[in-house]
């Protein structure tokens, strides 16, 4: 066993999870989703284990966003992540700080991984997540709580892959024989993919998820995720995020215009940049158009974006430009998806990524557009 | 208002639009400064899906023409640069922009910018800059002297010429950081009195024009020597100039190639001279620079070489920011204001 299981877990956390029935569940990947992580340098790792719980430092605007989501809903808030147990303490204190709670946060047991020579737990994410979601929708089972989730990842990793295969496994689109298959494929060892299976059993058939948003921490090509056949949303900052929620409904406008806030006030982001996310997210198919234009007509000007220049003159002429900008319609049946291939292309991608930055070591300038938040370290 | 520069970009150079989309979308991931693309839009949003970009530092405008179908077709690239290139100077003539960036045939850009953006004064002609490599000079650690005007086009007379010097002179002192840049006439002779009429009478101006230090005239031998941080030319003459230099450049950098491949001996040989090598790549690199600004105009226009590649391109975006931030367009006016050095002689 890799992880602490859930059960053990929420020993530690001191929230009591069945008194209100909620009306939604974030479920929560912790570095380069909701905090700033370099784990691809060994200065990078021995920073992230170092550094105090007051010295990590959330991805822009996260923060904000989940305060905001579940300050206005009735939420359970589910951290999965594959941070070495032994950093607990830290997040928990992390979490407290940044005034957030978190009903179970699920950490890697990397000590247990490497005693007994399971070096694939140690860098595998597949069937550690996957094991990790399923306990957590077990234990949501058991207080009755059936809210739909939002499932927020990263593209260092293969979150997307890896809330899909959740979505479709507990709604039993990927059958035991496949997923079993999957798993084996992912570099999962027998004990685990029978300890999924079992728990997989457990739960009734029923697809939790509600929206997979994932963070392209690492400037990923959008197109990467188009094989995902419009279930991943693809965003580059927490204030798309703000407003793809927006638009489905699941947010208020309050929760834009304090993200708006957030960006403009914490990390000096200008009318500029957050014309330009809205109408990029409009573009890729993220958002409506009436819902972005009436963001930039009614609330944007009133948020502290109009103090850097968002007024309702600038916010018209992002109008008339959103009106004319061509829209990418993504699907909205959920199809099956080619999980095989998936895990190909992904390994694929990270093998290219990690051949990349190894060249950009040795070519000067490269590393810089590879990782362009070094040039602000 | 925003500290970051705005900078508009048309992609409908001759070598078509993805070695743009690269700069800017690698631009975007490095922290500005804004871009706005002025494109086909559906294309250039299918290219910019297969990059990693920023959408804070970048956003698509749309020209409402068509890429040509095949980018070798210049007759196509043409017309559809024509018709593009009207959209990119209205965004920086209604200030949404600060400056622009476009890699499109020189002389469409100076004749629409002239037409949509208009010249710093009534009058005043437009001039194409360019950047060519040095010896090391007195008044400057800048590697690269500008050459004013390498459009083809005949000036006009030597008000044209002294135009051209002061709005070199300006450009050099707010881009380079050169306080009182160097600037020469380019002639035959080195005496005032030799040398076409129109660069005599130039000379006669340029002496007594305020806050110019004018060095007089060189000859085109000694324009790589570093006498000079601004030469002005006759546009004819230095394009022919610029030309050759490039070309001189290229046929340089072949030789080394040539001699690295052909022998061993002469390979180990470049190895010893590894220091002078290193000087003539620097040389050859100077086309990498980016581009050179289109002086004259309203706004800061900056002119990459159609062809570039993303690395010279994304340098031309970051000159333009530059310009942008050092305040060049203010510069001009103000020295443009200071003189009527500048301004054609009334006809009797």
């Amino acid at each position: 066993m890799t992880a602490k299981s859930p059960r053990a877990a929420s020993e530690s956390s001191g929230a009591d999870a069945t008194i209100v029935t909620p009306d939604v569940v974030y479920r929560w990947d912790l570095d380069k989703t909701y905090i700033q992580t370099d784990f691809h340098s060994w200065r990078g790792i021995y920073r992230a284990a170092m550094e105090s719980a007051a010295q990590k430092k959330p991805v822009p605007g996260m923060r904000t966003l989940l305060q905001n989501l579940s300050a206005t809903r009735e939420a359970r808030i589910i951290v999965v992540s594959g941070s070495p147990e032994m950093l607990r303490g830290r997040f928990e204190e992390m979490f407290a700080l940044h005034n957030l709670r978190c009903d179970r946060l699920v950490l890697k047991g990397w000590a247990a991984a490497i005693s007994r020579g399971r070096w694939r737990n140690i860098r595998g994410q597949v069937a550690y997540k996957l094991r990790a979601h399923i306990e957590t929708r077990l234990w949501l089972q058991a207080g009755h709580v059936e809210a739909p989730e939002f499932c927020f990842g990263d593209d260092a990793e293969v979150d997307a892959l890896i809330y899909c295969l959740y979505a479709d496994a507990c709604s039993r689109r990927v059958d035991a024989t496949r997923l079993r298959d999957l798993l084996f494929r992912s570099g999962a060892y027998d004990d685990e993919v029978g300890e999924i299976l079992r728990l997989l059993a457990e739960l009734p058939r029923h697809d939790p998820v509600g929206r997979i948003f994932i963070h392209l921490d690492a400037y990923s090509p959008p197109a990467r995720y188009r094989a995902y056949l419009g279930r991943v949303k693809a965003t580059f900052n927490a204030f798309q995020i703000a407003v793809s929620l927006r638009d489905a409904g699941h947010a208020a406008d309050s929760t834009v215009s304090t993200v708006a806030d957030a960006m403009v006030n914490e990390y000096r982001v200008d009318a500029h940049g957050i014309a330009g996310s809205i109408e990029d997210a409009v573009s890729r198919g993220l958002c409506s158009v009436d819902t972005a234009r009436h963001l930039c007509a009614d609330v944007l000007p009133d948020s502290d974006a109009g103090s850097v220049g968002f007024d309702r003159a600038f916010g018209g002429r992002v109008d008339r430009r959103i009106q004319d900008l061509p829209v990418q319609v993504p699907p909205t049946d959920v199809q099956p998806l080619p999980y095989e291939q998936l895990i190909v292309d992904e390994a694929a991608f990270s093998a290219a990524r990690r051949m990349a930055r190894k060249t950009a070591a040795k070519i000067g300038g490269i590393a810089e557009f590879l990782d362009p938040r070094r040039n602000h370290r | 208002m925003t500290a970051t520069a705005n900078i508009v970009v048309d992609t409908y150079a001759p070598g078509g639009p993805q070695p743009i989309l690269e700069a800017a979308a690698r631009l975007s991931v490095q922290g500005g400064p804004h871009i706005a693309l002025v494109g086909e839009i559906s294309a250039m949003r299918l290219a910019l899906d297969q990059l990693g970009y920023d959408p804070m530092y970048l956003r698509l405008v749309d020209s409402g023409v068509a890429y040509p179908h095949e980018t070798g077709d210049s007759l196509a690239g043409d017309r559809a640069a024509r018709n593009a290139l009207p959209a990119a100077f209205k965004l920086l003539g209604n200030g949404d922009a600060d400056a622009m960036v476009t890699a499109s045939r020189a002389p469409l850009v100076l004749d629409l910018g002239t037409e949509h953006l208009g010249t710093i004064a009534e009058g005043l002609p437009v001039a194409q800059a360019a950047v060519f490599p040095t010896m090391p000079r007195r008044s400057s650690d800048d590697p690269l002297a500008l050459l004013v005007d390498v459009s083809g086009r005949n000036a006009g007379g030597a008000h044209a010429l002294c135009a051209f010097a002061l709005l070199g002179a300006a450009y050099t002192r707010v881009v380079s950081g050169v306080r009182e840049p160097h600037v020469a006439l380019l002639s035959t002779e080195l005496s005032a009195q030799s040398g076409p009429e129109i660069v005599v009478d130039a000379h006669a101006g340029l002496k007594t024009a305020p806050g110019m230090h004018f060095v007089g005239n060189i000859r085109a031998t000694d324009l790589p020597r570093g006498l000079a941080d601004v030469v002005v030319a006759d546009g004819f003459a230095g394009h022919a100039v610029h030309g050759l230099l490039d070309a001189l450049t290229e046929l340089t950098v072949d030789a080394a190639r040539y001699a690295w491949k052909t022998k061993v001996s002469w390979r180990v040989a470049m190895r010893l001279l590894k220091k002078g090598v290193g000087m003539l790549k620097r040389v050859s690199e100077f086309k990498e620079y980016g581009g050179a600004p289109v002086l004259g105009l309203k706004r800061t226009v900056i002119l990459a070489a159609p062809g570039s590649p993303s690395l010279a391109l994304a340098n031309a975006v970051k000159l333009a920011a530059k310009c942008s931030r050092r305040g060049l367009d203010d510069e001009v006016r103000r020295v443009i204001g200071m003189t009527d050095a500048w301004q054609p002689p009334e006809s009797p």
